[in-house]
């Protein structure tokens, strides 16, 4: 199973109530049970302490403790972590992590640790992202929202001290012994406190939904596995904005992709791909998706024009293979028959939902192509053979006459990079979700004035005038 | 101007080269037309042909890593946009004799004294005519 940041999270607040309820009910049998629930619960605090500063990069505390206005939900959680830390202490690695978590705050403390470490492997040691999901964490909106959750789970935490104190003294643990592992944590809580008022506790935002990279594919569930190779094809897009070996081909295999899904999400929604024209009139629902697969088709035609200085990428093909294996399962172009896919194991709201998900994560993909295509073209190391150029386009310059006779490539001209351009400007964006407001009018903004414009330039063979 | 397919691709295969030149003029020539195809039919219909022409396209990466001169000195011939009376069905059928012509070409290059690197080129551009092909018809022969 693949987890994400909000499972781990909603894990170990889970773990906080179990561990919270066993010891209101059920007094300690021994003084070792005892002692071992007092060191779960500084453990606790301790991860706590380290996903606070996972989620504030420790270089950003010194800018944000001398800041006359600081963001309330940094500086609350920077002043609760320094809190733990005079009751945990200072010797590292914590105790609490050379001994095995036996009770339920000892695996609220794992799953914490595991959330940090989630965290952590989105961004190189210098603080530069590892995936596209590097920008939710770094964005000041899911981390308030996400310090405003730990500093809830805290709260929690800390609520139980009390109560913990009179268990372990129940069960024969001196009461100088209890006072040092539970010294009066109120300067833990109002930071805590603070930290949690800051935001929504109950909404992690789009943190909630970052996983592992690299993680495997659940091959189980078609479902999860759409998803999965879907998450993939989009880091592997991302990573390839900044490959220095930057291939056109891997360009197209994506851009097959981008068909794939939008035709198959426009016949689950309903529309009639077998006909010309079909999806209705509206330029929105099915037209729309139609109208972005046919988007995605132009550019792949594009695309093939050009030399591949590369070999393209053997995990995006094989991602590509599965996500239309996965597409013909769950919703079957006109005339392909349905692979065994029990239909009492997805309702109808789930395929929706990862079909739904399929199309923004392409919007996400042609971004980052739209990206990677820019930076190829501007290093001068598009391609193309000079046969496919046109007379009009080499009438004026007697070497590429010769380059067209013997079949040389040549750097290609700037209609077709420009063409290609326009393209990813169309499929860039959600096919029906407005773009979002952006302060300054971005280049694509000032150029693609229609993103429901027709991309289809031929007649479709049936189609009526 | 547009043509009938069926033409042009008959004379391509009866004239395209036994060895390697043959093989990678066919392959592009059908690369091309599944692409040209799959612009002229519903979204529904053009995604297994997207799927189709990427084979043949990998198909002729793999043919031009072996041999890197080959697009220089080979026919590249584009069949152009279906003709109306050609119909999708006749296009497909062109496509087929073409993916064909140029896997039997491969089948029997691969039977000659060849280097053991130009064997496993042909080896990994088999599978990939082969599924074209399978994509665009419909039917595993």
């Amino acid at each position: 199973m693949n987890v994400t940041y909000g499972d781990l999270i909603a894990r170990a607040a889970r773990a906080v109530h179990d561990g919270a309820a066993q010891v209101q009910h059920r007094p300690f049998d021994t003084t070792t049970e005892a002692l071992s629930a007092m060191a779960d619960f500084h453990g606790v605090l301790d991860a706590v302490e380290g996903h606070t500063w996972a989620i504030i990069n420790p270089a950003r505390a010194a800018g944000i403790t001398s800041s006359h206005w600081p963001d309330p939900a940094e500086i609350a959680a920077l002043g609760m972590a320094a809190q733990i830390r005079k009751v945990t202490g200072t010797l590292r690695p914590h105790p609490s992590l050379l001994r095995p978590a036996v009770g339920p705050w000892g695996e609220a403390a794992r799953c914490l640790r595991a959330a940090s470490d989630l965290l952590a492997v989105h961004r190189n040691p210098d603080g530069t992202p590892r995936s596209p999901d590097a920008g939710a964490i770094q964005d000041s909106t899911g981390r308030a929202g996400a310090l405003a959750r730990v500093g809830d789970l805290a709260d929690a935490v800390v609520a139980m001290e009390d109560f913990l104190a009179l268990r372990a003294g129940q069960a024969g643990v001196s009461w100088p012994e209890v006072r040092r592992w539970l010294p009066g944590m109120a300067a833990i809580r109002a930071h805590a406190r603070d930290a949690a008022m800051s935001g929504q506790p109950g909404h992690g935002g789009p943190l909630d939904a970052v996983g592992l990279i690299g993680a495997p594919i659940r091959t189980g569930d078609v479902l999860d596995e759409l998803g999965d190779r879907l998450l993939r094809l989009r880091q592997s897009a991302w990573q390839l904005v900044n490959d220095p070996n930057r291939s056109i081909a891997t360009l197209r295999d994506i851009a097959t992709a981008g068909i794939a899904v939008h035709a198959h999400t426009a016949t689950f929604h309903g529309a009639d791909l077998t006909r010309a024209g079909a999806g209705g009139s509206s330029p929105t629902g099915g037209r729309a998706l139609i109208e972005r697969g046919r988007g995605w088709q132009h550019l792949h035609a594009e695309l093939r024009a050009f030399a591949c200085p590369g070999r393209p990428d053997d995990v995006v093909r094989q991602d590509l293979i599965g996500i239309g294996r996965c597409l013909r399962t769950i919703a079957p172009l006109p005339g392909q028959a349905k692979i065994t896919f029990d239909p009492k194991g997805a309702d109808d709201r789930r395929i929706a939902a990862t079909l739904n998900g399929a199309v923004t994560v392409m919007a996400d993909v042609g971004d980052y192509n739209a990206r990677t295509f820019a930076r190829i073209t501007r290093t001068g190391h598009l391609h193309i053979n000079a046969r496919a150029l046109t007379g009009a386009e080499i009438t004026d310059d007697p070497d590429l006459v010769k380059a067209k006779v013997d079949g040389l490539l040549v750097p290609a001209p700037q209609p077709h990079a420009a063409t290609v351009t326009e393209l990813y400007d169309v499929v860039r964006h959600h096919p029906t979700r407005a773009p979002e407001a952006v302060l300054a009018p971005a280049r694509e903004t000032a150029q693609a004035t229609g993103v429901e414009r027709d991309p289809i330039a031929r007649p479709e063979i049936g189609a009526r005038p | 101007m547009t043509t009938l397919w069926a033409q042009p691709a008959g004379v391509l295969i009866e004239q395209a080269d036994p060895g390697w030149e043959g093989i990678w003029a066919l392959t592009f020539a059908a690369g091309h037309a599944a692409i040209n195809l799959s612009l002229a039919v519903p979204l529904g219909l053009s995604v297994e042909l997207t799927y189709a022409a990427m084979d043949f396209r990998e198909a002729q990466d793999e043919l031009e890593w072996a041999r890197p001169d080959l697009p220089r000195r080979c026919a590249a011939v584009n069949l152009g946009q279906v003709h109306p009376a050609e119909g999708e069905s006749g296009a497909r059928a062109v496509i087929d004799l073409l993916a064909t012509a140029a896997l039997e070409r491969t089948v029997a290059l691969a039977t000659t004294d060849l280097q053991i690197p130009d064997l496993l080129c042909l080896v990994r551009v088999m599978p990939k005519l082969f599924t074209g092909r399978a994509k665009v018809t419909g039917r595993i022969p």
